[in-house]
């Protein structure tokens, strides 16, 4: 699949976490309206004539209550294991890993409150990493907090965009790599201090890839860190015929997901995540994790959001959805997120 | 004035009428409607429908299986609109038949016939994309204000069908008949439930998740049966992956007529068949395949998360 098919994934989830902070189910993300602002100066030199209609595809897409929901979950499900994750090493040298992360604006929010002992890693594709680098430069807030040089509108240009490469400053690290090739990814992992304790975010990233190549990235990163922690959010395909639709409505945007009816229960997911040596596994849907993560009082303030009529919908598609959390090297010292299975 | 037969035959080649002739087909529905009573009686046989949602094509197989409108008679228990490609098409479409043949079709209202709901969830944007205005919408909400609340079929031990389910606030049929009907939704009481209520396993009476209406019990089902000597509720509303679902020993049965319902569930489709003798006879559809002409080139918001 081409790079730039699941390039576009990423905007997908951009929009539908815009949608879901401007609808107020995601909170205390100030980081993110300061993104879209940059990234719309940074799209013209990437999309030139284009740019205008790729940028209202992002912020003028509405999204239904139930995708707002999923956004919702998927967003603060992973927030709640890296929290977790820095809990566990407070005060210690941390690594948070993150695959394919496009336009998270996660490491903006976290490098701040962790000054000194977080490292904050992205890998995506070089030209995912080269339009990031040109939206922090962009922001002077971004540049405060990643530590690099702001450059104003009239000190960008076409020259200067096509010139961006990776970003290394003391906490970030932003790394342009096809992440299927898996030398060059090993390569790139040799670089980081092995001794630091790592978690590792894959959030929709590993369902694009060929599942042999998927599987041999996990067994790199496994094998990489002595301590670390692996998150997961992938797409399940299901034993009904949810997963088959998936495929055939994906195939209208020349998207496929191999590993989708491969791994298509929260079990063989599981399984998979044990064969490949990561010691402890957990795992479940993400209709189970927003039950059973989100407290009385959230759950009560997302339903006064919007108006929500399709429950069955919502519950049907949030089932399709797994977070896993495979973890080696440590032992949590409390682990009381309730997950389906856990090994 | 519209010729119904050639709109009926436009909307089934899913194409679009002129605004004049919305204007007029719903300006004739509604004189239709008034008179309808808020439960209206509909004879047997009869083929119940669920949720239609704007699949048109999924409608028209809808047609194939069960039987063409007039040689079969039909009760659709509302949700025309929202979600699918084509509201608008559908929704027309059953309001041509309902004019045409206005013996062999009944049309109830569901949740999604609502002013509010439609501009959440497609139906307006799509007027407004088709049309560059919201003249078209206004004339189908105009029309949704008159459409019944319930039915009822077959006369004693018969049927009483509904999109949502039952209301704290009714216990006899006839209340529903005190209702002044011919408004918005609105966000509570007994017009509000009939539309939006869900059977549960609860005891009594539940706090409905989708903020509006309740969830009934078993007792509420088997008490509101006895006291208005009815055999069957028959509602609709909730997706079924099996098209059906009866509950509380046949007391209750949802409808869904919205096979791969969003072009991504999955689910296959029913109907049921209510026969003289008042026998239930349930038909099961799929989805048509999703082939070019099913799908606008603008295909509307994202449907995964990718």
């Amino acid at each position: 699949m081409e790079s730039k098919t699941v390039r576009s994934t990423d905007f997908d989830a951009l929009s539908c976490r815009l949608s879901a902070l401007n609808k107020k189910y995601l909170v205390n993300d100030d980081h993110l309206m300061e993104y879209i602002v940059a990234l719309e100066q940074a799209l013209k030199f990437e999309y030139r004539l284009s740019s205008r209609r790729v940028f209202n595809g992002i912020v003028r897409s509405n999204k239904l209550p139930i995708i707002n929901r999923g956004t919702y979950i998927r967003t603060k499900s992973i927030d709640i294991v890296i929290e977790k994750f820095l809990g566990q090493f407070k005060g210690q040298k941390v690594r948070i890993l993150s695959l394919g992360s496009g336009s998270d604006t996660r490491p903006f929010k976290l490098l701040p409150g962790h000054a000194g002992t977080l490292e904050y890693v992205e890998l995506d594709f070089p030209n995912s990493c080269k339009l990031k680098h040109a939206v922090i430069s962009l922001s002077k807030q971004l540049c405060d907090i990643v530590g690099v040089e702001h450059v104003t509108d009239d000190g960008s240009s076409q020259d200067w965009y096509d010139s961006l490469g990776d970003l290394d400053t003391e906490q970030y690290k932003l790394i342009g790599v096809d992440l299927r090739q898996i030398d060059q990814l090993q390569v790139l992992l040799s670089k980081l201090d092995p001794k630091v304790p790592t978690l590792v975010i894959s959030e929709a990233m590993l369902c694009y890839v060929e599942t042999s190549t998927s599987s041999q990235v996990l067994k790199t990163l496994r094998d990489s860190f002595p301590v670390g922690c692996i998150t997961v959010y992938d797409p399940i395909g299901g034993e009904g015929s949810f997963g088959d639709v998936m495929v055939e409505n994906l195939k209208l945007r020349n998207l496929t997901m191999p590993s989708l009816l491969e791994f298509n229960t929260l079990s063989k997911y599981h399984q998979r995540l044990v064969n490949l040596g990561f010691g402890h596994v957990a795992i479940d849907n993400m209709y189970n994790i927003y039950e059973n993560w989100t407290e009385v009082e959230e759950k009560q303030r997302i339903s006064r959001l919007e108006f929500l009529d399709e429950i069955e919908e919502l519950k049907l598609l949030l089932e399709h959805y797994c977070l896993a959390i495979g973890w080696w090297g440590f032992d949590w010292n409390q682990f009381e997120l309730k997950m389906g299975i856990q090994s | 004035m519209i010729d119904v037969d050639v709109a009926i035959s436009l909307l089934k080649q899913c194409k679009q009428l002129s605004e004049r002739d919305v204007y007029q087909l719903c300006l004739q529905a509604q004189e239709l409607l008034v008179a309808e009573a808020n439960v209206t009686i509909v004879d047997t046989p009869v083929t119940i429908c669920g949720d239609i949602h704007g699949q048109l094509h999924d409608l028209l197989t809808l047609f194939k299986h069960a039987g063409e409108c007039p040689q079969t008679r039909y009760l659709f228990l509302g949700d025309f609109v929202d979600r699918g490609f084509y509201s608008l098409e559908s929704f027309l479409l059953l309001l041509c038949l309902k004019v045409r043949y206005p013996d062999r079709v009944t049309l109830i209202r569901g949740n999604h016939e609502s002013r509010q709901i439609t501009t959440v969830y497609g139906f307006y944007d799509e007027c407004l994309r088709k049309y560059g205005s919201a003249n078209v919408w206004r004339y189908c909400c105009e029309v949704f204000d008159y459409l019944a609340l319930g039915a009822l079929v077959g006369g004693p031990d018969g049927v009483f069908c509904v999109h949502g389910g039952l209301s704290p606030d009714i216990d006899q049929i006839n209340q529903i008949k005190l209702i002044d009907r011919k408004q918005e939704v609105p966000h509570e009481g007994a017009m509000c439930d009939l539309l939006w209520s869900d059977p549960d396993t609860v005891t009594g009476w539940g706090i409905s998740p989708r903020g509006a209406g309740f969830l009934f019990g078993r007792h509420e089902v088997e008490k509101f049966l006895h006291t208005n000597n009815v055999s069957l509720i028959a509602r609709a509303h909730q997706l079924v992956m099996e098209g059906y679902k009866e509950m509380f020993d046949g007391g209750l049965v949802t409808v869904w007529s919205a096979p791969n319902y969003c072009y991504r569930c999955g689910n296959v489709a029913a109907v049921l068949e209510i026969n003289d003798t008042l026998e239930r006879k349930y038909t099961i559809f799929e989805a048509v395949l999703q082939d070019a002409h099913a799908v606008p080139s603008k295909k509307p918001a994202t449907d995964y998360f990718l």
